[in-house]
């Protein structure tokens, strides 16, 4: 007997298991028309005082606000939330630096999201650890302070680049700290090109219009998702079929102008025209994906989540597909994945794959009638 | 902190590595690429294992390496490949 080194390729994400739950709650946040809102920044830096200036705003508006309360320890903040008579559910890591999803989804089971139009999560005070972990939410804001310094975006530019929106709190103290704001938009523009800032002051309430217009607009009443459902496979060859069947049965319903349902089968490269012409915010890829599932078994990946060596079962491999398709379009990727049984030559679809693709037709009609 | 979870996530996909090849003796190279901006730190998270593993003796020559990927938009932790000593008849 002697000994060998051999290189194993393995290709996975090591946070998997928070990445599916946060898509879980992603999908529980869409069925339920709720909008959420992960917002993070350092200890300080503003953010319960700014839900505090915001929430009464939202109501004003008829916009039902909710909060998850993200602490390492107490419930100072969630009770300061709680007088403004919305829903608050406050959590406490118990020494965590960071929420993760499966926090938020237990968070969850406290809410009625029926209640909810716009969910705050205030995250741990942290610039590190909350950037690394999803949790479900349509958007990230940070919050940054003058008091904080201008080089912030510099030192954590995880944290700011991830972020869609920068609230650069307490103006009202620049010039009493010579705070330089020009400074801190260029260093912010270096590491995160496409986030925006918002220059404001909860004390003053200087510069809110801009972020309670942002808010107004991403009111789930407000609204209107563009969606596409791409429908991929081949017809010849039995479960691989499962993308097209699904995307047929729901291109008989007229669900919504903002919707539109392609059955691309092989050929998704013929279509990238009407897809980007469509302007979709998000994508639904329907697909025969062997992921090591049960056969039949419906899952719903981000598009980051589909590494390299999962099994698609045409000659462009999805994950490369839908790179190039979020990189000419901007819009948010999904992948419906169908576990395939058998991909043969002339086959029939497999009955556990017929059964797969009714759930995941029902699964999609939901998502798809909530947003018309 | 995260560096812990991250750990620990890594741990279970190993172990199922190790079940899955019996003849793997011994964990030499495990190879991340994390986002080009993310706080993660080849030293820390090597600290972080050795802290977790112990005196384990299928980690005692294993090592971290992290590469930074390209993209600051993808958010992944990714384990791209191990390098292990096998038994060989």
């Amino acid at each position: 007997m002697k000994n060998k080194v051999k290189t194993i390729k393995v290709g996975a994400s090591i946070l998997k298991e928070n990445d599916k739950i946060s898509e879980e709650n992603r999908l529980l946040f869409e069925k339920n028309n709720v909008c959420c809102i992960n917002v993070m920044g350092s200890p300080g830096s503003g953010k319960t005082s700014l839900l505090e200036k915001t929430i009464p705003k939202l109501k004003l508006k008829n916009i039902k606000p909710g909060v998850i309360e993200g602490d390492i320890e107490g419930t100072l903040d969630g009770e300061r939330l709680l007088k403004y008579g919305i829903p608050v559910v406050q959590i406490n890591t118990g020494g965590a630096c960071h929420l993760d999803a499966n926090m938020v989804k237990k968070g969850l089971e406290n809410l009625n999201l029926n209640e909810i139009d716009i969910l705050f999560i205030e995250n741990v005070g942290n610039l590190v650890c909350p950037a690394a972990f999803t949790l479900g939410e349509s958007y990230n804001v940070i919050i940054s302070s003058c008091p904080e310094g201008e080089e912030k975006p510099l030192k954590y530019p995880l944290m700011f680049n991830i972020s869609n929106i920068c609230l650069l709190n307490k103006m009202d103290l620049s010039e009493h700290l010579d705070f330089n704001t020009k400074q801190f938009k260029e260093y912010l523009f270096k590491v995160a090109p496409d986030t925006k800032l918002i220059p404001l002051s909860s004390k003053t309430g200087d510069g809110f219009e801009e972020w309670l217009d942002f808010l107004y607009l991403s009111a789930p009443e407000n609204k209107k998702e563009r969606i596409v459902v791409v429908g991929l496979g081949d017809r010849m060859k039995g479960d691989d079929a499962a993308g097209c069947e699904i995307a047929e049965q729901l291109h008989k319903e007229d669900i919504s102008e903002n919707v539109k349902i392609i059955n691309a089968e092989n050929a998704i490269e013929n279509y990238i025209g009407v897809i980007k012409g469509f302007k979709p915010d998000r994508i639904y890829f329907v697909d025969a994906v062997d992921f090591s599932g049960t056969p039949g078994e419906v899952r719903l990946m981000e598009a980051g989540s589909l590494v390299s060596n999962t099994s698609s079962t045409h000659t462009l491999a999805l994950p490369l597909i839908i790179e190039n398709i979020k990189a000419e379009t901007s819009a948010k990727c999904t992948i419906v994945g169908v576990q395939p049984k058998k991909i043969l030559f002339s086959q029939k679809i497999s009955n556990e794959v017929r059964e797969g693709i009714m759930n995941a037709v029902k699964m999609l009609r939901e998502i798809l009638w909530k947003k018309r | 902190m995260h560096e812990l979870v991250l750990i620990s996530n890594l741990l279970k996909i190993l172990n199922k590595i190790k079940e899955d090849d019996r003849n793997i003796y011994s964990f030499l190279a495990i190879h991340i690429t994390v986002n080009p901006y993310s706080c993660i730190d080849e030293e820390n998270l090597n600290f972080m294992f050795r802290s977790v593993v112990g005196k384990e003796e299928i980690y005692k020559d294993a090592k971290i390496c992290v590469t930074r990927g390209a993209n600051p938009a993808d958010r992944e932790f990714i384990l791209d490949n191990v390098e292990v000593e096998v038994y060989e008849e």
